[in-house]
């Protein structure tokens, strides 16, 4: 039996009467690299916000750790060690970056930890310190990308759910969110992505799923499904390449 | 080193306050008056500062709350509740200040939970008017539509009305600013800026709201009861009008939002405003006023305090 941090159990989510993720099943194990890849509108975000508490599940079961978070609002999942980085980054832009951190250190079981907290978060990315005055909004995309990743690094997550972090980011940023991701892995933080850029995303996780339309069209390891011809001709594009 | 210097400033400019009783003749000076209401309006723009301009609900129901405070200081001590003494008495003032808390606490919490933006401010103004409906149809305990008459032949001196406007005008910027630097504040202006966003970093968004609602309706119920120790007939005409709302929402978006020093500078100016085109344009002054406050908006977006950080930049 694997060690299953996360599980989602069959979950449907209804937006209004609009049905965005149909009898949904996923499981993360303990310290690994989990993609969410598929195109707009697959439901992949949605299926994080299930997890995070803020848009609920209509039916299904989530447990972490073996118990049961389902009915948890927002502010508790939190609490009990998921970090949820929106897609988009939701910073508080008018304010600082060091005020954006320390909030970041707001649940109960992070705020003992804000001062190595604080120093983690700078050590990794020594630009927000230089800029920790500065107000989150004046900062560039891929810095920006890093605070919204550095705030949720202050609660100290199990489990770190990052939406398109590579989103609108120059190829340079990219590189650096994905190196970072695997650093923080490396770092026995469980990951769980969500990615457009489905080539990188399926090359660093050691286990994927595919969404279409709300349902889970395939999964496996992120090398078998880079290897799909499927996935190779729908996603990545290669439909041309050698044939 | 910024701080330190206006700290010390602003101590200075409280004492020079102050000191203006010693100087004017407090009783017969137009000037003290105008003095004593923008200390009233520096309280309860300060309050809806904290509501509207650091946690960004914007609220429209400060009137109620400014005269719940007026009439429970009224209704306290013309039914003698507490044996005090009442005339400047701080358990009645306090009072004052506590009953509407528990206003803001009853509809804070069903407003603030369902509504949000236009629609909460919609609300709060609803509960405005049934709060004046109560009074008006209150019967012999609120006096009906002619309110309440206290006893004014305890009236001296515009002194401890000073003093006391004063103290409070201070006292709300105290509570504001400090709160404001405060792990609360931060999650309430993490609020303003992304409810969802700071709920999902482990802020309980609605008790945090229904907090900040709470102490501007205490404020605000603090200036309601020195008024009425001012007007001496409470009624619902004078204490409910929607201009105890308007003013300092008004008075908070001139002076800067989200500021601690806007609702100060925002309620001398408007009140300034106020007085003298009262005086100078008596017939029009309402005009006046108007296109005063648009041109601010159109050319100052951040409101008065925001002209220092323009000049700033531009150098």
């Amino acid at each position: 039996m694997e060690n299953h941090l996360l599980e989602v159990k069959g979950i449907d989510v209804l937006y209004g009467d609009v049905q965005a993720v149909w009898d949904v099943s996923i499981h993360v194990e303990e310290e690994k690299i989990v993609a969410l890849v598929g195109a707009n509108g697959a439901g992949k975000t949605t299926l994080l916000k299930t997890i995070s508490g803020i848009t609920p599940a209509k039916k299904g079961e989530i447990l972490f750790q073996g118990n049961s978070i389902a009915k948890l609002k927002p502010q508790e999942v939190v609490d009990i060690g998921i970090s949820h980085v929106p897609e988009g980054r939701r910073l508080f832009s008018s304010l600082t970056v060091l005020e954006n951190l320390k909030l970041g250190a707001y649940p109960s079981r992070a705020r003992p930890l804000m001062a190595n907290s604080l120093e983690r978060a700078f050590s990794l990315f020594p630009l927000l310190k230089n800029r920790k005055d500065q107000k989150a909004g004046s900062l560039s995309g891929g810095e920006q990308q890093m605070l919204a990743i550095g705030r949720a690094l202050m609660a100290h997550p199990v489990l770190l759910m990052l939406d398109e972090p590579s989103l609108g980011l120059s190829p340079i940023f990219v590189r650096t969110i994905f190196e970072l991701i695997s650093t923080l892995n490396a770092q026995k933080i469980t990951i769980l992505l969500v990615e457009q850029n489905i080539n990188q995303a399926l090359k660093i996780a050691h286990q994927a799923y595919v969404l279409k339309t709300g349902k889970i069209a395939m999964n496996g390891s992120g090398d078998e499904l880079l290897a799909d011809p499927e996935v190779q001709r729908a996603y990545i594009g290669k439909r041309w390449s050698k044939s | 080193m910024e701080d330190k210097r206006s700290i010390l400033i602003s101590v200075l400019v409280v004492i020079a306050f102050a000191c203006v009783p010693f100087v004017l003749d407090v009783d017969k000076s137009y000037f003290v008056f105008f003095l004593f209401l923008s200390f009233c309006y520096v309280t309860i723009t300060q309050a809806w500062n904290l509501v509207g301009g650091y946690t960004g609900q914007i609220s429209l129901g400060q009137h109620a709350f400014f005269g719940l405070g007026a009439y429970t200081t009224a209704i306290i001590w013309l039914r003698d509740i507490t044996k005090t003494g009442y005339f400047f008495d701080p358990v009645t003032m306090i009072l004052s200040g506590l009953v509407p808390v528990v206003l803001a606490i009853i509809v804070g919490i069903p407003l603030l939970h369902r509504l949000k933006g236009d629609y909460f401010a919609i609300g709060t103004l609803g509960v405005g008017e049934i709060i004046k409906v109560l009074f008006v149809k209150g019967g012999s305990f609120t006096g009906a539509s002619d309110g309440l008459h206290l006893p004014s032949t305890v009236f001296e001196s515009m002194k401890p009305y000073y003093w006391t406007g004063l103290f409070l005008a201070i006292f709300s910027t105290v509570v504001v600013y400090f709160l404001i630097r405060s792990r609360i504040g931060l999650a309430l202006r993490a609020i303003r800026e992304d409810e969802t966003s700071a709920a999902s970093h482990g802020v309980h968004v609605l008790k945090y709201k229904v907090f900040a609602f709470a102490v501007g309706a205490f404020l605000t119920g603090l200036a309601g009861s020195l008024y009425a120790y001012y007007l001496f007939h409470i009624n619902p005409d004078a204490v409910l009008k929607l201009n105890w709302t308007l003013y300092p929402v008004l008075m908070c978006v001139i002076g800067g939002t989200g500021r601690i020093m806007g609702p100060v500078i925002g309620a001398f100016f408007m009140n300034g405003v106020f007085f003298l085109t009262d005086i100078y344009f008596v017939e029009i002054n309402p005009i006046m006023a108007g296109l005063l406050i648009i041109i601010v908006m159109r050319f100052m977006p951040g409101g008065l305090i925001g002209l220092k950080d323009m000049i700033m930049s531009r150098k």
